[in-house]
């Protein structure tokens, strides 16, 4: 197709569809695995990538909330899409209440989606290590990152939660490579937040090697890797968070500064959906 | 197979179903999921004649059955456009109307002149509306700005100049009069109605620019009062209905009401799919009461 903006970047073959739920049920205090039946976005999803998702079924267009939410993809398997979200809101809160209500692949409960969206994690080239830093509705994309790519002793995914409850099943955040855990309580793992284990492990295992980082999760925590990174000049990835209408980047909703004019627009904004989510924080401004 | 045709001044449409300007990018981006060939026109986001980097986050804020947006006008300015967007545009299988921002009338004209030599653009849509700019409204508001800047542009176009109407105003009818007065080949409404949401706990606006635009099925019924209002004050101008249309039932209120063609808006975030049905919906709804085109439908709103 010769009208192809979306060529340039990896949200270039989105597909929308109804998509089944075949699977819903909680994994911690906090979060839920919500898996749905969707070959077209499971085949194409890549780590770190986002659908936006309905919360209700569509009921003669009145279905309430209007807009779809963006949630991360955690895995996808054949014609299976995994994701992992926790209610922060109405929307979510719709949701898990549809996804309670459905049977198990019901038509009746199809729930439209727009995916796979937006740029994912790729891993950074020259570095000796990776770690990657996930919390709260972050956690989804990197266990997703290292079960596709992490190969080997050199990657280290670092979870972080207010207390061991938090944290999701083993089962669903089991990824290659060395898992560490870290709550603010020490319930659970390492006592202290996943910034300190990022510390504590670059002073320790990864003492003098270059390091690549990755994070995702609430931003006092991708600040603080950015800011570790930034001071030992190694590479870092962030995955941010915006309000989203459409998830295209069409709406123009959730905008962030970057550091130079865009190459396609010349402004300073760029869409969270489209251009990232995932950024090097050298193209952020502020970072 | 009931004809889906109409025709907006200079310009005939394949079918009656417009993209709303602001939610639909400049056409390629829905490419991948929506077949622009079944679409009568593209509408552009808001063009300025320099770059606009929009308002502060937070733009958006969700409200019951719709949205408010204050984004500003974001947009890459009539050079970029020209050189970037202008392009890729000439390639969609479907006519592309520019919609048209600006604080002067010299700025709409600018553009307005620029654009008249490209092949690919095949109207404006004159944005006298948005609610989200300094001296945004003042020729959505004051007969008189509003005649003078359409009587300004008319000359510096054979394309169609379609002028889009705020709902923000005592009496729509007014400025729709003096659009058409001024030469307007047609006439856009609405667009969205000025709105505020506060965050109860930080008791902080909702939208980074405290007031924005109110989109969404909940403005529906202002929106198919001010296509039936506007219809009666200006018999012989084609409109294009736009408020919350969500389904095809809601389409057909507004061609109902008076309006020739209509244009989806914030129902193309949450289902985009529904540009792609639509037209079918509403060749199947025309099939059923036995009508042979939409254009027998417009204006049959029956008071008996």
């Amino acid at each position: 197709m010769s009208c192809s903006p979306a060529a340039d970047n990896a949200s270039a073959s989105f597909v929308q569809s109804q998509a089944a739920i075949t699977h819903h049920a909680a994994v911690s205090s906090r979060y839920f695995l919500l898996r749905l039946q969707c070959e077209a976005i499971a085949r194409r999803a890549q780590p770190g990538q986002f659908v936006m998702l309905a919360c209700a079924p569509d009921n003669g267009g009145a279905s309430e909330p209007l807009l779809p939410r963006p949630l991360a993809i955690l895995d996808a398997r054949g014609a299976e899409l995994e994701l992992l979200y926790f209610v922060s809101g109405r929307g979510t809160q719709v949701l898990r209440r549809t996804a309670e209500g459905a049977r198990s692949g019901s038509t009746d409960t199809r729930l439209r989606i727009i995916g796979p969206l937006g740029r994912g994690f790729t891993p950074i080239p020259d570095v000796d290590a990776h770690v990657a830093l996930g919390g709260g509705s972050g956690v989804a994309p990197l266990v997703f990152f290292f079960r596709r790519r992490a190969d080997g002793n050199a990657w280290h995914l670092i979870l972080g939660a207010r207390t061991a409850d938090q944290i999701p099943c083993t089962e669903a955040v089991a990824v290659p490579g060395h898992l560490r855990i870290a709550t603010d309580d020490g319930s659970a793992g390492s006592r202290g937040t996943a910034v300190d284990a990022l510390q504590a492990l670059l002073n320790g295992d990864l003492k003098g090697r270059r390091v690549g980082i990755y994070a995702a999760g609430p931003e006092p925590m991708m600040r603080g890797a950015a800011q570790i990174a930034r001071t030992l000049s190694f590479p870092a990835r962030v995955s941010l968070e915006q309000r989203m209408a459409c998830g295209v980047g069409v709406c123009r909703a959730c905008v962030v500064d970057g550091t130079g004019p865009h190459p396609k627009t010349g402004l300073k904004r760029r869409a969270v959906c489209q251009d990232g989510p995932v950024f090097d924080i050298n193209e952020l401004a502020g970072w | 197979m009931p004809d889906l045709s109409v025709t907006l001044g200079p310009l005939a449409l394949k079918t009656p179903v417009l993209t709303a300007s602001g939610t639909f990018g400049y056409g390629c981006e829905y490419s991948p999921i929506v077949d622009l060939a079944r679409l009568g026109a593209v509408i552009t986001k808001s063009l300025s004649v320099h770059p606009r980097e929009g308002n502060a986050s937070p733009r958006i804020s969700e409200t019951p059955a719709g949205m408010l947006n204050a984004i500003g006008l974001e947009n890459c300015g009539l050079e970029s456009f020209v050189a970037q967007r202008l392009p890729e545009l000439a390639q969609l299988p479907t006519h592309v109307l520019v919609n048209v921002v600006g604080n002067s009338v010299e700025e709409y004209a600018t553009i307005c002149r620029r654009l008249e030599k490209e092949e690919a653009v095949d109207g404006f849509e004159i944005n006298i509306s948005c609610p989200n700019v300094k001296y945004g409204c003042r020729f959505a508001t004051e007969p008189a700005d509003c005649r003078g800047l359409v009587r300004a542009l008319r000359p510096l176009t054979k394309k169609l100049l379609m002028v889009k109407l705020s709902p923000n105003v005592t009496d729509i009818a007014v400025i729709a009069r003096a659009a058409v007065e001024g030469g307007a080949d047609a006439l856009s409404l609405i667009n969205t109605l000025l709105g505020m949401a506060v965050d109860v706990n930080t008791r902080r606006p909702r939208l980074g620019y405290v007031t924005g635009g109110l989109s969404g099925p909940a403005i529906r019924p202002v929106a198919v009062r001010c296509v039936h209002q506007v219809a009666q004050a200006c018999p012989g101008t084609p409109i294009v209905g736009i408020g919350g249309i969500r389904t095809v039932y809601d389409a057909l209120e507004f061609f109902i009401a008076g309006a020739s063609a209509v244009q989806v808006g914030t129902t193309n975030y949450l289902d985009p799919d529904f540009l792609n049905r639509l037209p079918g919906e509403l060749d199947g709804w025309l099939a059923q009461e036995k009508l042979s085109s939409i254009k027998e439908l417009v204006g049959t709103l029956r008071r008996d």
